[in-house]
């Protein structure tokens, strides 16, 4: 599952939302994407809030 | 000792010399058996050699040298003058290795360890012996590795590999000769290329930062930048581990930055042994593979 040239294992599909906001915070700015795209991006769940920015900062 | 019966069996025309050993394939203890036809096809190699999900041999080239070390057969004299064979020692061999100093640490590990051993000789001919039930397999030797200073006299000497046959009797009338309908340089093809992975930032708060260069080289390998390639070969303390971020936005210089967690979430307390791997041309066989290397928390 990549996001730009992150690339994350199914594992984080397992991670609960709060689980996955903190384990995600340090690749917010190596993504691009916030936390709560990259969530319906790495694991479905959840309604998609914004349009991911890949490469973006 | 029990007596055999001999059959006259006649000679054949060609009296070729038998050829000089030129290397060997190495292969895990009673895990490779095969046809003689099985044998002597290159396809039956490769996954041998480069199966993604775990190789179970090598080629190891000896094309820098070659000595047969094997201790003469015991000769036993009577004290009315008989002299007679008493004992047959299994062949010693001692191979140079054609490889880099940076290859023949990879093979530390094997120091001791017990492998099945297919002798090739200069013609490609690859001598194993015939098992009870048909299957030829590589004839069971200890490897032994030389953890010396450099030579100085004689590079090509320099990284010998001992392979001391354990059973003289793999040797006798159930020894083999196949001629493989391929050549040793393309058996040598399919060994996965040598990558050298070290660590340039060590595991902090999760993460680790790893550098990957061709071995022997300084030309980076690119090609490491999903999960799948970086497989864990063994925790030594902690559950669950898993490499659960791939960071591969440096992969044009093979830096690689990898989120390592026990039960997804948690940071490691014991170290973990990684290596990097990649496909090449042939989808399933490895084309790139690192040395297995040591990260600690």
């Amino acid at each position: 599952m990549k996001i730009g040239k992150i690339d994350f294992a199914e594992s984080w599909k397992s991670l609960s939302k709060s689980q996955f906001i903190e384990a995600y915070k340090g690749f917010e700015k190596d993504t691009g994407v916030d936390s709560g795209a990259a969530y319906y991006l790495l694991t479905g769940k959840g309604k998609e809030k914004k349009e991911p920015s890949q490469g973006e900062e | 000792m029990a007596c055999s019966l001999f059959y006259f069996s006649g000679q054949g025309d060609c009296k070729a010399f038998r050829e000089r050993a030129i290397g060997v394939i190495l292969t895990k203890k009673n895990t490779v058996a095969l046809t003689p036809a099985e044998a002597a096809a290159l396809s039956t190699w490769a996954p041998i050699f480069a199966d993604s999900a775990g190789q179970d041999g090598i080629y190891v080239s000896f094309a820098r040298g070659y000595q047969n070390n094997t201790t003469e057969p015991e000769m036993t004299t009577s004290n009315l003058g008989l002299t007679e064979k008493t004992f047959d020692s299994p062949p010693l061999i001692k191979g140079f290795g054609e490889m880099s100093y940076a290859d023949y640490k990879t093979f530390f590990s094997a120091d001791g360890g017990a492998y099945d051993v297919w002798l090739v000789l200069n013609d490609g001919t690859i001598e194993a012996y015939t098992r009870a039930d048909g299957k030829i397999q590589g004839r069971r030797a200890k490897v032994f590795m030389n953890f010396n200073a450099p030579s100085a006299d004689n590079p090509q000497e320099a990284l010998p590999i001992d392979i001391s046959f354990t059973d003289v009797n793999q040797w006798k009338e159930n020894s083999v000769s196949v001629r493989p309908i391929f050549t040793i340089p393309e058996l040598m093809d399919l060994v996965p290329i040598g990558v050298e992975i070290s660590v340039i930032t060590a595991y902090t708060a999760g993460t680790v930062t790893l550098k990957a260069v061709k071995r022997n080289s300084t030309t980076p390998e690119t090609g490491f930048d999903t999960i799948a390639n970086w497989p864990i070969l063994a925790s030594l303390g902690d559950p669950a581990v898993t490499v659960t971020v791939v960071n591969a936005a440096s992969a044009a210089f093979g830096i690689y930055t990898l989120t390592i967690k026990s039960n997804v979430t948690d940071n490691l307390t014991a170290p973990v042994i990684i290596r990097g791997e990649a496909e090449g041309l042939v989808a399933g066989q490895l084309g790139y593979v690192s040395q297995p290397l040591q990260i600690n928390p």
